[in-house]
């Protein structure tokens, strides 16, 4: 009846984990993380974008809310989040396109939600989200046209992409944009490094809406996540001892 | 706030269909099985319903552009455009032979050409990618150059050697980064799937994370 088991043990001594840090850090000990540069650029691009009276890109990833990669877009909503109420609190413009249809009421609420906590509501108006196509290159061309249009100062791009990555960040370096990436997609991530200021890589860009809220539930979780990846490390050392002295095994 | 704006119960009927797509991978029952089967039906129609909203958006951003009246902010192509597809796609759906010359004659074109766009942008990244301006890009430019003559023909023509170096940097260097990289995005993939699942992710569900 119960099946695949070893991700379902897996999932479980996470899930502990997670439960155990996020309860820790909700009662005080709240876990500090490293400074990641991209994320302290989110801040420093939006005041830039501020003194130059030009606006600020967002883009969340060209996922479905159904595809299984949803979750770098739920990451990049989180992000999303702050990076409204930095803009808000700076007084810089920020415009948003949703990649997919299904993801356009998330990002509304979401900036409607962080619009109202920065105090300004009035931030949210018809053009700061904006939805053109569920076809990539129909989107793709619009977007870059706004780009040309608006002048952007910072591009903020993190979650799944495709090939929209090159055409964002090579548009918005022709415009000297300051651009900050993110991708958990392996083989995204070369994308961003390359064409970025900077580049959000893999889990980091999962931590980056904690390290921008300092929510203390959202931090716990990062930690138990760096227990995760310890205990994968070690996991890895023994396969790869046991395997080089020949023994084999399997759960 | 009506009962049915209520953030709570928003985030309550996540975590229930979270949990019965999850169970439905892990425990083999009919019963399980079929709810997620109706629930991810459902998901389709709620994403027709994200398409006319969206659209909406887009209306209303095209009007506006329009009203400003100015000539580089005028934007009524996409408008006419939409509004001519929607009303061959539906009141002349009949007519298959219209939607397919707006299909075929104007979109599948444009697309193609946007998607040659792309040979330029690789160009210029790759240029900026490989220029030496510190250890990391030497490195960078190295195993890349490596790779690209494994890959054309011309690699093995200049010399036989760059068929296993570019090999070893795709399936030893490469595979063992890519491998840490999966694990740690899938671990933090687990970590927002379960704050999701148990409402501590509720940005998007209208209420704002922490930090406020």
């Amino acid at each position: 009846m119960i099946t695949n088991q070893n991700i379902l043990i897996t999932n479980l001594v996470m899930f502990g984990l997670l439960l155990f840090f996020m309860r820790k850090a909700n009662a005080g000990k709240i876990p500090q993380i490293r400074q990641i540069a991209a994320v302290d650029a989110i801040a420093e691009g939006i005041g830039r974008a501020a003194e130059q009276n030009r606006p600020v890109f967002f883009f969340p990833g060209s996922v479905a809310l159904e595809s299984s990669e949803m979750v770098q877009t739920l990451a990049a909503l989180n992000v999303l989040s702050q990076v409204a109420q930095i803009a808000a609190d700076k007084g810089a413009v920020l415009k948003c396109v949703a990649g997919h249809s299904t993801i356009f009421p998330l990002m509304e609420e979401t900036l409607r939600q962080a619009f109202l906590t920065a105090g300004t509501p009035e931030s949210y108006k018809s053009d700061t989200l904006l939805w053109f196509s569920d076809s990539a290159y129909a989107r793709d061309a619009a977007v870059m046209g706004m780009m040309h249009r608006e002048r952007f100062a910072t591009n903020i791009i993190i979650g799944r992409c495709y090939v929209e990555s090159m055409m964002y960040c090579e548009t918005g370096n022709f415009l000297g944009a300051l651009q900050i990436g993110g991708t958990a997609a392996a083989i995204q991530a070369p994308f961003f490094v390359t064409m970025c200021d900077y580049a959000l890589i893999g889990d980091e860009i999962y931590a980056a809406g904690a390290s921008l809220s300092k929510d203390p539930v959202q931090l716990g979780s990062i930690e138990a996540q760096d227990i995760g990846k310890a205990i994968a490390i070690v996991l890895i050392i023994i396969g790869t001892v046991l395997l080089s002295l020949g023994i084999r095994f399997s759960l | 706030m009506s009962l049915i704006r209520r953030r709570e119960i928003s985030l309550a009927l996540a975590a229930i269909g979270g949990i019965i797509m999850i169970s439905d991978y892990f425990i083999n029952v009919k019963a399980i099985k079929d709810i997620a089967a109706m629930l991810q039906s459902w998901g389709v129609i709620l994403a027709i319903f994200c398409i006319f909203l969206s659209t909406g958006n887009l209306v209303i951003y095209h009007v506006q552009r329009l009203s400003r009246q100015t000539k580089e902010e005028r934007g009524w192509s996409g408008l006419v455009l939409l509004v001519m597809s929607l009303f061959v796609g539906t009141y002349l759906a009949g007519r298959q032979d219209l939607f397919n010359i707006l299909f075929n004659a104007i979109y599948l074109p444009i697309n193609q050409a946007i998607y040659g766009i792309i040979g330029f942008f690789l160009i210029t990244a790759s240029y900026r990618a490989f220029k030496v301006r510190s250890l990391e890009a030497s490195l960078l430019l190295v195993s890349g150059c490596a790779v690209i003559l494994k890959n054309a023909p011309i690699g093995s023509w200049l010399w036989e050697g760059v068929i296993p170096i570019g090999t070893w940097f795709n399936e030893v260097g490469g595979l063992g980064g890519n491998r840490g990289f999966v694990i740690a995005a899938a671990l933090g993939a687990f970590s927002i799937g379960i704050r999701v699942l148990m409402g501590l992710q509720k940005g998007f569900a209208g209420e704002a994370g922490g930090g406020e």
